[in-house]
This record gives C-alpha cells, sequence and structure tokens, in this order.
C-alpha cells in the first residue's frame, strides 16, 4: 500500500476536528504504555542496583553455603544445614589444599533480641571475623571494629548500627555500654554512621559480633550459615571454586557431586540466578500490562466503529467526489495508527516521568543507590505495540467504512 | 456525451424486488442543461445516481464521453467521478467543523493533482461562486445559500464536464434559490459546463433548456 501525505494530512485533520474524543479513545493505551514502560524501566532499575550490590562485593568472591543446590521449586534445599563449619574454613584456608585464597569470612545469623537497662529490640544480628571491617566497607563511625585476636579469644563485644544506637540508649553515646543479647554481656566497641540499606543488610539496624562469641555463647551451634571466600583475582575464582568442591567433598566422603552437602557460588552465578528472577517478574508484570492494552485496543474499536457509523455521510462524500475503497480504508487505519502511536508517545512521556519520580524517589527516601535511565528499549516497544494495536483493532472499522455504498452513505440520517 | 441504453434497475430480491428503471433511454449532449422532473417514486433520483456513476445498473448499456461504463468496477468510477463529474446535493454535505477552503479542498485530495497547487485551485473557483470573504468560515457560520455556493465550489474544483445536481434549492428559500438557478445559468452559459439538475418544481426546471419528465420508472415525454 502506498501512503501519500495528502492522507496522513487529512487523518490528522479529522483527529483535532474531534479532540475530546480522540483523547478519551486514547485513554486506555495511554494507560497500558505507561505501566509498560514503569514496571520494564523500574524493573530494570532495580535489576541494576541488585547487579551493582553483588558486583560491589567483587566479582572474584565466592559464597560457601551448607545444603544442596535446589533442583526445583519443590526441592528442599535445605538439608546438611551444618555441613561447613571451623573445620571447613581452615581447609579452605590451608594453601596446599585451596591456593590462591586471599581471606575468609564466615556468616553466622543470631537470633533473638538485644536490650539496654529496659529497652530492648530485634535487630539483625551477624557473627563474623574481621574481615567484614575490609570487605564489606563496615569501619565504624564511632570506636572500632574488632580484630583478629579478638576473634580468637571470643571477646563479648559488638558493633552497632546507627538506629540500634538511637533505639537503646537514646541521645546517649552507645560506646562503651554493655548490650545484652541472650544472657551475654557485650561490650560495645564500635557504631556505625548512617549507612542505609545495602543489598544483604541493613547497617543501621544491624548488631555484628564476633562468630567466635557468638557460637560459643550465644546460639551454640557449630556451624556457619555461609562463608564468603575472597580469591586473589577473577581468574582464580574457577579454580578457587573446584579446589574448595574437591576439598570438601573428600572431608564429607562424597564420590558424587550429586551428592554434595554444600554449594559454592560465584557472583556471575548470583547475578545470572537474580537475572532470572528479576527476568520472570518483569515479564510476568508486562504481561498484566498488556491486558490494558487489549482493553485499550478494543476500546480503539469500539470508538472508530461509533466514528465510522457518525462519519458516514462523509464517508458516501467522498466517495461522491472520487475516493475509492482503499483511500477510505487508508484514511482511517491511518488516523486508528496515529491515535494509538500518540497514546504510546504520551503514555511513554508519562511512564518515564513516573519512573523518574519514583528512582527520586528510592534514592533520595530509601537511601539507595538507584540509577534512572530512559528506557529506550521499553519506549521503543511501546511505540511499535501501540502502533501495531491501532493496526490492527483500526483495521474492522476502516473495512467497514471503506466497504459503505456511497448512495446509501450519502442517505444516512 | 453521455447516452443510456435500455437501462433497468431492480433493488431488493424476490417478493421485495422493486423496478426503480425499467429501460430508459436516454442521450445528453455535450453543454446541455437538462431538467429531471418526476413525482417521487418515479426513479428520477435512481437515473442520476445511475448517470452520475454512484450506481449500477441491473441491465442495459452506459456511456460516457464515448466509453463503455457499464461494466467498469468501483475504482475506476471512482477515477472517473473525480475527473469528470461534480455533485450538488440537496443538504448540502459539506464537512462539519472544517472551514470553507479545505472542504472545496476535497475532491483534489484523490486527484493526481499535486497538493501545491492545490489552494490555488480551490480559490479560484471560490471567488467564481463569490465567497472569497468567507474563505475560514465554518459550515455552521454560513447561510443555506453560502453553504450551498461552497457545495458547487466543491463541485467545480477539477473542472469536470459535467454537474449532477439533485434538488439542491429544496432546502432553500426562493430568493436564495433564484440566486442558486443564477449561478448554475452561468455556470451553463458562461462556462460551458453540461448540467443534469433534478427538481419538483417547474419554476427551477424552467431554467434548463430540456425537461424530462419520469413517471413509474419511464421517461413520459
Amino acid at each position: 500500500m502506498r501512503f501519500r501525505t495528502r492522507t496522513f494530512i487529512s487523518a490528522w485533520k479529522a483527529l483535532i476536528t474531534n479532540k475530546a474524543r480522540s483523547a478519551l479513545t486514547i485513554l486506555g493505551i495511554v494507560i497500558g504504555i505507561m505501566s509498560i514502560i514503569i514496571v520494564m524501566a523500574v524493573g530494570q532499575g532495580g535489576q541494576d542496583l541488585i547487579l551493582s550490590e553483588i558486583e560491589s562485593l567483587g566479582s572474584n568472591t565466592l559464597r560457601v553455603a551448607p545444603g544442596r543446590e535446589s533442583q526445583g521449586p519443590s526441592d528442599v534445599n535445605q538439608f546438611y544445614l551444618d555441613s561447613i563449619g571451623q573445620k571447613e574454613m581452615d581447609a579452605i584456608l590451608n594453601e596446599s589444599r585451596v591456593p590462591h585464597v586471599v581471606d575468609v569470612m564466615p556468616f553466622v545469623v543470631v537470633p533473638g533480641s538485644v536490650s539496654y537497662q529496659g529497652e530492648t529490640m530485634y535487630p539483625q544480628m551477624y557473627g563474623t571475623n574481621h574481615v567484614f571491617e575490609e570487605h564489606m566497607d563496615g569501619t565504624p563511625n564511632f570506636g572500632i571494629f574488632f580484630d583478629e585476636d579478638m576473634v580468637k579469644t571470643r571477646d563479648r563485644v559488638a558493633v552497632i548500627g546507627s538506629d540500634v544506637e538511637e533505639e537503646l540508649f537514646g541521645d546517649e553515646s552507645g560506646l562503651n555500654k554493655k548490650i545484652k543479647i541472650g544472657d551475654q554481656k557485650l561490650r560495645v566497641i564500635g557504631v556505625f554512621g548512617d549507612k542505609g540499606q545495602s543489598l544483604f543488610m541493613n547497617f543501621d539496624k544491624s548488631v555484628i559480633v564476633p562468630h567466635t562469641t557468638a557460637m560459643q555463647y550465644i546460639t551454640g551451634q557449630q556451624h556457619f550459615n555461609e562463608i564468603i571466600v575472597r580469591a586473589e583475582s577473577d581468574e582464580h575464582v574457577e579454580q578457587v571454586r573446584r579446589d574448595i568442591q574437591l576439598t570438601l567433598r573428600e572431608m564429607h566422603d562424597i564420590e558424587d557431586p550429586e551428592d554434595d552437602d554444600f554449594q559454592v557460588n560465584s557472583q556471575e552465578d548470583l547475578m545470572q540466578m537474580i537475572g532470572t528472577i528479576t527476568g520472570v517478574l518483569k515479564a510476568i508484570l508486562v504481561s498484566v500490562a498488556a491486558i490494558s492494552l487489549l482493553v485499550g485496543g478494543v476500546g480503539i474499536m469500539n470508538i472508530m466503529l461509533v466514528s465510522v457509523t457518525e462519519r458516514t455521510r462523509e464517508i458516501g462524500l467522498r466517495k461522491a467526489v472520487g475516493a475509492r475503497q482503499k483511500d477510505i480504508l487508508r484514511q482511517f487505519l491511518i488516523e486508528a495508527v496515529m491515535l494509538t502511536a500518540a497514546g504510546g508517545a504520551i503514555g511513554i512521556a508519562i511512564g518515564t516521568g513516573i519512573t523518574f519520580l519514583v528512582s527520586v524517589g528510592l534514592s533520595q527516601g530509601l537511601n539507595l543507590n538507584w540509577q534512572f535511565s530512559f528506557p529506550w528499549g521499553a519506549a521503543a516497544l511501546g511505540l511499535f505495540v501501540s502502533a501495531t494495536i491501532g493496526l490492527i483493532f483500526g483495521y474492522f472499522p476502516a473495512r467497514a467504512a471503506a466497504k459503505k455504498h456511497p448512495i446509501e452513505a450519502l442517505r444516512f440520517e | 456525451m453521455i447516452k443510456l441504453e435500455n437501462i433497468t434497475k431492480i433493488f431488493g430480491q424476490g417478493d421485495n424486488e422493486t423496478h426503480a428503471l425499467r429501460g430508459v433511454s436516454l442521450f445528453i449532449e455535450k453543454g446541455e442543461f437538462v431538467a429531471i422532473m418526476g413525482p417521487s417514486g418515479s426513479g428520477k433520483s435512481t437515473m442520476l445516481h445511475i448517470l452520475g456513476l454512484l450506481d449500477s445498473s441491473t441491465a442495459g448499456e452506459q456511456h460516457l464521453h464515448g466509453e463503455l461504463v457499464t461494466a467498469l468496477d468501483e475504482d475506476a468510477k471512482a477515477a472517473l467521478r473525480n475527473k469528470n463529474l461534480g455533485f450538488v446535493f440537496q443538504s448540502f454535505n459539506l464537512l462539519p467543523r472544517t472551514n470553507v477552503l479545505e472542504n472545496v479542498k476535497l475532491p483534489l485530495m484523490y486527484s493526481d493533482i499535486p497538493a501545491k497547487n492545490w489552494d490555488t485551485h480551490a480559490r479560484k473557483v471560490i471567488e467564481q461562486v463569490g465567497l472569497s470573504h468567507r474563505i475560514d468560515h465554518e459550515p455552521s457560520q454560513l447561510s443555506g445559500g453560502e453553504k450551498q455556493r461552497v457545495a458547487i465550489a466543491r463541485a467545480l474544483v477539477l473542472q469536470p464536464s459535467i454537474i449532477f445536481a439533485d434538488e439542491p434549492t429544496g432546502n432553500l428559500d426562493s430568493v436564495t434559490s433564484g440566486q442558486i438557478m443564477e449561478l448554475f445559468d452561468e455556470l451553463h452559459q458562461a462556462h460551458g459546463h453540461t448540467i443534469i439538475l433534478i427538481t419538483h418544481e417547474d419554476d427551477i426546471a424552467a431554467h434548463a433548456q430540456r425537461i424530462i419528465r419520469m413517471h413509474d420508472g419511464k421517461i413520459v415525454v
């Protein structure tokens, strides 16, 4: 089909002569495209945030956790929860078994509350070692972090977040005061400044203690919830992973890797997994938004049919003065596509605006490192989809218009 | 110029069959001013529609400018209408919320004339019907006589050889009707347009050179 400029001009004129109706017609498309833009852009922002958090840990790190890797959604992957302990950590640190390891950072989750003179709260509490300070950027603003010796000697010390300090001590400093975790009293040796939420933890609402102290005096457990292993460089990650797997299998008498009672994940694994999860989430949300586009399309068809009926005499006249069937078909098709494409463009503009506000809100309000970027892909897709909707849902009304008999159309009252 | 040979037109099928035209033959010369008269239901409108290639006959042969047009498809007829025929209707049929200039330009959209020349063509015929001072007005701001002048300008814009007018004064008072008929007289005499007009008023038909009277689907005089 050949489209001439005059057909576009004519369609444009018809649309602006009915401004109010044109605006109402495209509302469905505007909302649909807007939702898709928001979902895709916010989804992308979230994914980028998570991935950048993971990358900030360093791509040379590996996560060793007890339990098998999940084989599917119904798989209980939390078997062998106690398979990684001090013995395993020492083996990973043994250079003859696993070379190219810089350091390791064990994590123990400490359940329960922390209290001081009648004030009680339930922060996130972890036991870990001195590596945390460097690796997690965990230097306290006041006081110090515990060192290797304090970990070895199971000192009863704790480093707390700013919210925890405020909650327990009010306006006073918490430094050198004794807080109670379980039935143990621990001395506060450091306080983090306002750091906010990172992917793995909220510093402000957390309490960090030496893992040895936590295991010996508080939880009584002999295993770690996970160990973060740092390799010398990116190139060593795979070798370190293999050596850890071989070492642990040997220690646990495992012959078939299927029977592993632990898992070793690189950051790349994690990123892939998160990419998959956010991808699925995005797809679900986009398909929900697509339903509103479908409804918008039906709305377009409805209004176009009304418009065709209302303009029956105009169609008759156009035919009388020489319009062929395809001229009429083109005119109404172009009107529909122009309408939906305009709706798409408006939807993209509003959606981008809202996305921008959301990203400002998230980065200012929640102190997240949330980056706004114009969703080019989603915008192109939105424009394409909305124009296609015009083409599909505009075709039936346009054909109805083109098929009208000139005499009957002219006589229409 | 126009030749009808034994044209019949049947609407509906079976028991609902209506014979609108029952074997009409007719020849209209170039430059003629013809009035078709007859009571309602006599087939005069059907005849105008067939003459104007807006409708097709059930049987018979029709020639326009010596060319057999009976078997032409819709698109070919549309092209012929665009190039050779102009229409003026009783109810004006102007596009609402669209100014005089744009209304008159409508047939140009479907012609081969490049868009840059449209304005010149349209302004010329608007001047011819004496509406240059109303060029930016929309139909709702015009009187009945002015609306019909716009419709005539629209019919003239591609300089067709034949102008069809279906009761062009049917919605106008007698003074305005007289003015519109003067315009048709001028088009006929000064510009040599062939005019075929339907009316049931004798004083309107009196402007024509020839009157064709119809009754029950046949030409009676």
